[in-house]
């Protein structure tokens, strides 16, 4: 790989939060870079953090120490090239569902109106969702709402995609549904996807590598490629063994920690 | 029978049976007090003399014509009052030392009752209708303001979030988001000012005889002059009338709607 495929480039991130005389630090020397269409999460336990750095990857947060450098641009502000998908849908209720997905295009320029209500109709359908384009958000369930919000980050047609646990609040069967769509639209398109997530199974269903972060202050504990061929099913037995493998990861820092805490 | 009168067994029907009900139970229970009090008509008019004061008034045109006068009134105060609170108040939300500067201001002539406005705008404006409009401006715009503001600092920051990475920006983001997200609670603010207005307005216009232009409060205040307690008791029922159809009616519907929308009340499903 060449220096130029680097798509994001984070390098010595530290944050610390600062409320009243209270300190409170969030990160700790994270530094990694992701290549032009990988597909990678960050995992760890809440509150360590993870949110944060995606934020800032984001530009919605400031990066006092440190740098993250993002198509070789320092980042300090959001940028269409890189869209971003919640924990919470965050879709705007007073309008429709295709003017949600519009309001992602309106700053793209050189196209007509007309132009981007079919973009925004041809994303509906690839998230599946092509009967609902007048429907209203709060008729939607969460899942329904969710592919909405993909299609919204998908339609401006940015490079990097940034999913900020998107499929926490949903039940386990829309999880795989979404699961299966998401791994489907990412080998259509091959977008650079960075998922923020706590939960092992969908870090490792989605993503080609994670990145696992300690509890706070959030430190990187380990770069884990997965190397299994897509596409992939929570209900694999390869994907259960990784989980095991992962989630010892995880553990084991935890009671390396109690038990220096013990003495 | 049942599908023959499909009409008398709807709701609309069934609610509407109630409330004629409700309403003719009241009227009784008034006429019975009259009877049994024993009170002179100059003090306690019957359901019957109401009736046909508003009967007479609303055929000579004065009823109506003061209804008017009224409510053109209310409104013309009142989108005063919206004209420069709203923007007023997002503004204070955004800048911290509007908001320090107003914010202090709004909160000392919120709680002045409107009605300590008119000995100054009697002075000022004389016995005017602009007399009268300032005294309901006053008397909404600070809560209108301050409600504003407030709803503004509730809005999720996510949704602000959201924008930003889609690429709004500045006036942008306060058109398409800001506002539109602050709506119902700004609908709220707005019903309760409306409440302010229209209390502001009566006062006013009892107190503020214009030559020009009479209005229901007048005729209310007439009423008591002329000792015709009839007129008194009706035009109560006017005001009554209009409060409930702006403010039960018109606002609670709209806010019920909004809220339902942006998913500030769970829906049903």
């Amino acid at each position: 790989m060449t220096e130029t495929d680097v798509k994001i480039c984070v390098s010595h991130v530290r944050k610390t939060f600062t409320r009243g005389h209270r300190f409170t630090k969030v990160l700790d020397d994270i530094s990694f870079s992701i290549q032009a269409g990988e597909f990678v999460a960050i995992l760890g336990p809440s509150g360590c953090g993870k949110s944060t750095l995606l934020n800032m990857v984001a530009g919605l947060e400031s990066c006092e120490e440190g740098s993250i450098v993002v198509n070789e641009y320092h980042t300090n502000q959001p940028e269409r090239h890189r869209m971003m998908m919640f924990q919470e849908a965050a879709l705007f209720p007073w309008y429709n569902v295709l003017g949600n997905v519009v309001y992602g295009l309106r700053f793209k320029k050189g196209l007509t109106n007309a132009e981007r209500k079919t973009i925004a109709s041809y994303y509906l359908h690839i998230v599946g969702l092509d009967h609902f384009e007048r429907a209203y958000i709060h008729e939607l369930s969460g899942g329904m709402k969710q592919r909405v919000a993909l299609a919204r980050a998908l339609a401006p047609n940015p490079q990097i995609l940034l999913m900020d646990e998107p499929f926490s609040a949903l039940d386990a069967l829309t999880c795989e549904q979404l699961y299966r769509d998401v791994q489907k639209i990412w080998n259509m398109q091959h977008k650079t996807i960075l998922l923020v997530t706590h939960n092992v199974r969908e870090a490792i269903v989605l993503t080609q590598r994670v990145i696992v972060l300690s509890r706070r202050p959030g430190k990187i504990l380990k770069d884990f490629p997965i190397q299994l061929s897509y596409p992939r099913s929570v209900h694999d037995v390869s994907v259960s063994e990784l989980a095991n493998e992962l989630t010892n990861v995880l553990h084991e820092k935890d009671n390396a920690e109690d038990c220096a805490s013990c003495t | 029978m049942k599908h023959r009168l499909p009409l008398l067994n709807s709701n609309i029907v069934k609610s509407l049976f109630k409330k004629v009900a409700y309403l003719f139970t009241i009227l009784c229970i008034w006429q019975c007090a009259y009877v049994l009090g024993g009170c002179s008509d100059l003090i306690f008019p019957t359901p019957i003399q109401v009736a046909r004061f508003l009967w007479h008034a609303c055929a000579d045109g004065t009823l109506v014509g003061a209804t008017w006068m009224t409510i053109k009134r209310l409104i013309l105060g009142y989108s005063i009052s919206v004209f420069i609170g709203i923007p007023m108040g997002m503004l204070c939300s955004r800048f911290y030392i509007l908001n320090a500067f107003i914010g202090k201001l709004v909160l000392g002539l919120q709680t002045l009752p409107s009605i300590c406005w008119v000995p100054l705008t009697l002075l000022w404006f004389g016995q005017t209708d602009r007399a009268i409009l300032f005294v309901v401006t006053m008397g909404s715009l600070w809560s209108l303001i301050a409600s504003t503001e407030s709803s503004v600092c509730q809005i999720p920051n996510l949704y602000i979030k959201a924008a930003r990475t889609m690429g709004s920006r500045g006036i942008d983001l306060w058109v398409t988001v800001i506002f539109p997200a602050a709506l119902p609670l700004i609908i709220t603010g707005m019903k309760q000012s409306w409440a302010f207005a229209w209390r502001s307005l009566m006062s006013a216009e009892i107190y503020v005889s214009t030559i020009r232009g009479l209005g229901i409060g007048q005729l209310l205040h007439y009423g008591r002059e002329m000792q015709a307690m009839d007129q008194v008791v009706g035009i109560i029922f006017v005001i009554i009338a209009i409060g409930f159809i702006a403010e039960k009616i018109i606002f609670v519907n709209l806010e019920k709607t909004l809220h339902k929308r942006w998913g500030f009340i769970k829906s049903p499903n």
